[in-house]
């Protein structure tokens, strides 16, 4: 039987979450000097390193077993699968936001955003009844406002600088994100154990 | 031509040859296996109304149902289920009909998954219904069919899970919420999402609230039931002294096969009793799908217990193809080569020979050297030729 695979999301989470496996006690070695390999042993486990969208395909499909990804990822791609911690890394928030002192909500004109998470935002307006054009924009979405594409944005927010050195502002707070822990549905039945015992180690390490 | 002419819609595709004689080893391994145990083969229509996937009962989105119209601009559906069609039959067709009745299908439903993800749109099902029984027994003979409906296909790394519907409704109905909410909550037990759950709850009053709570994380062995019935006190004692019945009997005939899963609640909440679903080592879904729906016959005007399951041909298919324990198309056992004027003869002794139980090949080659060499690229090991004689050549 394969080792139990471990999907991490690349990048500042994956740092974040090598923190908590070496509380873990798990030897990371490999994971710190992956160079480019993508699959890395992990303390008997096989840790693969993927891209957040992805690493929930790799667990809805059950070839990786364990994955570890924010909650936006897991807003905007929803799929099945077991989310069984918050791991309390990765905190921000996804927010509309717009220009500084635009009173969003006013007038009867349907509005535009721009967003890197439409689903997230069409659920948003939804939940709000509200009819909003929604335009998908794949890199920095401040800008959308500033080109007068769009009257605001849905995005995550961390600190916020990068809205405030745009002259842009949080209308409204949409949800919490911090980074999860999802599990296959499959695996969770099959390998219960292994899988409990990974969990529970983890909770008690964050 | 366009490019759609090239290719199968997004969700479908081609299955061959080794796929094939695979698949139809498992539909005629489960259909004998059903016909054997006293259950009826139905068919029924790919379209149905869209209304009968409507109902309160059955939850199936809109989106994801494949939808065309009638001549007289009706809303049909390509089926994306079997139970409410079977239920329909069987209020119907069946109506006054002798009790119990067993029936089971080998049927394609169609549902539409999101584009790029891999997910089949066309999953071909085999299941079986036995309508007009409820209790233990029932229960057993279902779930118990469906651990051998994966045996008997050469699958033993397997595990079936059991929950009982009962157990949260009648927790939830304690709850004074609006149906949006409870839907909220059952997704997070369903998905074992046990902080947003948390979260949920936060301002709903005890003692309620810690039972639903650990639903969710009430899944494993016999030990699970005496956990629940010391938080649940007397909510759920008569679903979980079922559960223990159900659990032993089980136990004793599928030993580490089985375990409880207290946090099974479907999207259709059609289902009243006894839930279970099936996992086998190999794939990443789950494989069966089944349980007991007391109260949807009784929306057809029909008022009879029912029970059932769904089995996934191609998940079933895929492990074994993926265990190479797929079953190989076969070779031609023999060539059968014509000489000009001779190929009725041909054809007459190729019939004989396949009566014989000789898998033949019929080929109009000009030469019995290109026989031959086409003998060898079909791995046959004999070829005939069939001129004013029969001459028959053994290749090695």
């Amino acid at each position: 039987m394969r080792p139990i695979r471990i999907a991490l999301t690349k990048g500042r989470l994956e740092k974040e979450t090598i923190k908590i496996f070496d509380k873990m006690q798990l030897d990371t070695s490999e994971l710190k000097n992956k160079g480019r390999r993508l699959i890395l042993p992990l303390s008997g486990y096989e840790a693969v390193l993927a891209k957040a969208a992805d690493v929930i395909t790799y667990i809805e499909h059950g070839v990786c077993d364990i994955g570890i990804v924010g909650k936006d990822t897991i807003l905007e791609y929803p799929g099945s699968f077991y989310e069984m911690l918050d791991l309390n890394i990765g905190k921000c928030v996804f927010a509309l936001a717009g220009p500084k002192g635009f009173d969003f909500y006013s007038g009867y004109s349907v509005k535009t955003v721009a967003t890197k998470y439409p689903n997230v935002a069409r659920a948003f307006f939804e939940q709000k009844g509200m009819d909003v054009k929604i335009i998908k924009i794949e890199g920095s979405v401040e800008l959308a406002p500033l080109l007068n594409l769009s009257e605001g944005i849905v995005d995550l927010v961390e600190t916020g600088n990068t809205l405030r050195e745009n002259g842009l502002e949080i209308i409204e707070t949409i949800t919490p994100i911090s980074a999860r822990v999802i599990v296959n549905v499959a695996s969770l039945k099959l390998r219960k154990t292994e899988i409990e015992n990974f969990i529970s180690q983890m909770e008690k390490a964050i | 031509m366009d490019k759609f002419t090239f290719k199968t819609p997004e969700g479908t595709r081609d299955l061959m040859f080794d796929e094939c004689e695979t698949f139809n080893f498992v539909k005629n391994t489960l259909s004998e296996m059903f016909s054997s145990r006293g259950y009826y083969e139905v068919k029924t229509p790919v379209l149905e109304y869209f209304d009968l996937f409507t109902l309160e009962s059955a939850h199936f989105k809109q989106e994801d149902m494949y939808k065309l119209c009638d001549n007289t601009g009706r809303i049909l559906v390509l089926r994306p289920d079997m139970t409410m069609p079977i239920a329909r039959l069987a209020s119907t067709r069946l109506k006054g009909a002798p009790l119990p009745i067993r029936l089971y299908y080998i049927q394609d439903v169609f549902r539409q998954n999101p584009g790029y993800k891999g997910r089949s749109n066309d999953i071909a099902q085999a299941g079986i219904e036995l309508i007009g029984l409820n209790g233990l027994l029932s229960d057993l003979e279902v779930i118990i069919t469906a651990a051998r409906a994966i045996e008997q296909c050469g699958l033993f790394d397997y595990k079936i899970e059991i929950g009982h519907a009962g157990i949260f409704k009648k927790l939830i109905d304690r709850l004074n919420i609006d149906s949006d909410s409870k839907e909220e909550i059952r997704i997070y037990i369903e998905t074992k999402n046990y902080n947003a759950l948390e979260n949920k709850l936060k301002t709903y009053p005890e003692p309620m609230v810690k039972a639903i709570k650990e639903l969710p994380k009430l899944f494993g062995g016999r030990e699970i039931l005496d956990t629940a019935l010391e938080i649940f006190g007397d909510l759920a004692s008569e679903e979980l002294g079922f559960l223990y019945k159900l659990y032993d009997s089980l136990n004793a005939e599928l030993q580490d096969k089985i375990y409880l899963d207290l946090g099974l609640v479907h999207r259709n909440n059609y289902y009243t009793g006894t839930v279970f679903r099936g996992y086998i080592m190999g794939s990443g879904d789950m494989v069966v799908s089944g349980g007991r729906y007391d109260s949807l016959l009784s929306e057809f005007g029909c008022d009879l217990p029912a029970t059932g399951f769904a089995i996934d041909l191609n998940a079933l298919t895929g492990v074994l193809l993926s265990k190479s324990k797929g079953i190989g198309v076969k070779n031609p056992d023999m060539l059968v080569f014509a000489l000009p004027s001779y190929e009725i003869k041909a054809i007459r002794f190729m019939e004989e020979q396949i009566n014989k139980g000789t898998i033949c090949e019929l080929l109009p080659f000009d030469s019995k050297e290109s026989a031959i060499k086409q003998a060898n690229i079909r791995k046959a090991s004999r070829i005939a030729v069939i001129g004013e004689n029969c001459e028959i050549f053994d290749l090695v």
